[in-house]
């Protein structure tokens, strides 16, 4: 692992019960700050390459650093501390629906217990730059596909985590609304936040000229 | 945490009335009857002490006692812990409370021979339990003692409904709180199984097992504290429906005075024993979906 990289995959194996590896000696890496594109088929591995770097999966060879910490290797109780450091949308939001958008997006902070003070200026700040104030009242489950997305993205960004994973952030979203969460997602790259953004959408990964990873034959390549 | 715990905590029951509702009632039956049990239990002991354990004994002295044994008795009973009201009747004595008693029978009671009547020493234990053996035979020993007489059977009686009362009573205060155990259990348990996609979220973004069972403790808590104060407010009700029909029945008013309700270090107690279930129950509960779930 080079003392710029953020996050190294090292001679990974990853396989479920009864089914072919997902991963056979993988390895690689992604700096800090760097925007990359992970794209492949569907079943290929995109949300166990995130569970990975989370710590919801483990492994079955080989080791997964993140700010130079195996995650593999992280005690149980030392784990909700790395996942915190890490921000997430998963492809099927994991959403509270009866809470609001507001209840949704606080709750990295609740769980860290920081002040009301703080809360309130964070979610200004999040609904400020994805333009959600006026939803922030409503049940999630009243709000539409784009505008739960939003409020994923602003969940996960609420933090401010020096990384953030997006699990097909612009399926099932027309070409407007995607463009402008991949817009967001620049920015917050641009404020210093390694992204990784696990797509299918081969026009998204075309308009942005970013880094893109393929999973391909059990292993991950580079895409020029 | 806490705040947020709360809040969490009053959701669950919103989103789980039903649940949580029947949970709080039969934890209120449960502590009723519970309540109800050791409440009849503690005033068959405080009655028991207040009738017969302040056993009344009677020691029969020779006619012939020399007054240093008499002194050496004397200083014994008084050495004897819980004794009281020491009264000592001599044979003339007797005689003359008898002649003055029965004024009328003058004649013939002064032609009895009152010396052949025992000297009596008779005496009050106020304890709980009766004269050792050793102590009845300290006071044996003595020269001119000629018995001891105390109800002994109607003590061994009552100690030995005590005893068997004892046994079914913790068997029965056992079975109690185990099922109150279940009961908050199981109410957690189904509170927690409705919100498993929710703790995984919360596990997913960070938060840590104490942040995911906290909520799911305060309302185990909440559940055993609202059925252990309806559940005391119940017993008070029925004791006060008892009480007040004792008043009514001349025969029986004097008990009034006697029957007791829990004072505030019982009431206190059982708050802290309840608490500890509800905490425990939930916590078990809570553990035990976590677990499975590997988080």
């Amino acid at each position: 692992m080079s003392i710029e990289s953020h996050i190294s995959f090292n001679g990974i194996e990853k396989k479920y019960l009864r089914k072919e590896p997902l991963f056979r000696d993988l390895s690689l890496s992604i700096k800090q700050k760097e925007f990359v594109f992970l794209t492949g088929i569907s079943g290929s591995g995109k949300s166990t390459f995130f569970k990975l770097i989370m710590g919801l999966e483990m492994p079955d060879k080989g080791s997964v650093c993140f700010n130079g910490e195996t995650v593999n290797l992280i005690p149980p109780r030392q784990m909700p501390y790395h996942r915190r450091g890490i921000g997430i949308v998963f492809q099927d939001l994991k959403l509270l629906q009866k809470k609001t958008a507001y209840e949704n997006i606080i709750l990295p902070l609740l769980i860290r217990g920081v002040s009301k003070k703080q809360i309130q200026s964070g979610v200004k700040r999040v609904s400020k730059r994805l333009s959600i104030e006026p939803i922030l009242k409503q049940p999630v489950q009243a709000l539409s596909g784009g505008e739960q997305q939003l409020v994923a993205i602003a969940r996960a960004t609420i933090s401010v985590p020096r990384i953030i994973l997006a699990d097909e952030p612009t399926a099932n979203l027309d070409q407007a609304m995607a463009h402008k969460i991949l817009e967001t997602f620049n920015n917050l790259n641009a404020n210093g936040a390694t992204v990784i953004i696990a797509t299918h959408d081969v026009g998204l990964i075309k308009a942005y000229q970013k880094r893109v990873l393929l999973i391909k034959d059990q292993n991950i390549i580079d895409v020029e | 945490m806490l705040f947020t715990s709360f809040k969490q905590t009053r959701d669950n029951v919103r989103d789980n009335f039903s649940t949580t509702f029947s949970g709080v009632i039969t934890t209120t039956i449960s502590v009723s009857i519970l309540g109800v049990f050791i409440l009849i239990y503690l005033n068959l002991i405080h009655l028991s002490q207040t009738f017969f354990q302040q056993s009344h004994y009677s020691i029969f002295l020779s006619s012939q006692i020399k007054d240093s044994d008499k002194a050496e008795l004397g200083e014994r009973l008084s050495g004897i812990w819980g004794i009281k009201d020491i009264h000592w009747t001599s044979s003339e004595q007797a005689r003359d409370d008898l002649l003055a008693g029965f004024s009328e029978a003058k004649e013939i009671l002064e032609k009895i021979d009152f010396s052949k009547l025992p000297n009596i020493v008779e005496f009050s234990l106020n304890r709980v339990n009766a004269l050792s053996a050793k102590e009845l035979n300290d006071i044996n020993k003595i020269d001119g003692v000629e018995e001891v007489f105390w109800g002994r059977e109607t003590k061994d009686q009552i100690n030995l409904f005590f005893d068997l009362t004892n046994f079914v009573g913790y068997f029965l205060i056992g079975m109690l709180l185990v099922s109150i155990f279940i009961i908050i259990r199981n109410t957690i348990y189904l509170s927690v199984q409705i919100r498993i996609e929710e703790i995984k979220i919360l596990n997913n973004i960070g938060a840590t097992k104490r942040f995911i069972k906290f909520p799911y403790v305060l309302e185990g808590i909440l559940i055993s504290f609202t059925g252990y104060f309806i559940a005391i407010g119940v017993i008070y009700l029925l004791y006060q429906f008892i009480i007040a029909g004792i008043t009514y029945d001349e025969t029986t008013y004097q008990i009034r005075g006697i029957v007791r309700f829990f004072d505030w270090f019982q009431l206190l107690s059982g708050l802290v024993v309840i608490f500890i279930l509800g905490v425990i129950s939930s916590f078990y509960a809570t553990d035990k979906v976590i677990n499975r779930l590997e988080l």
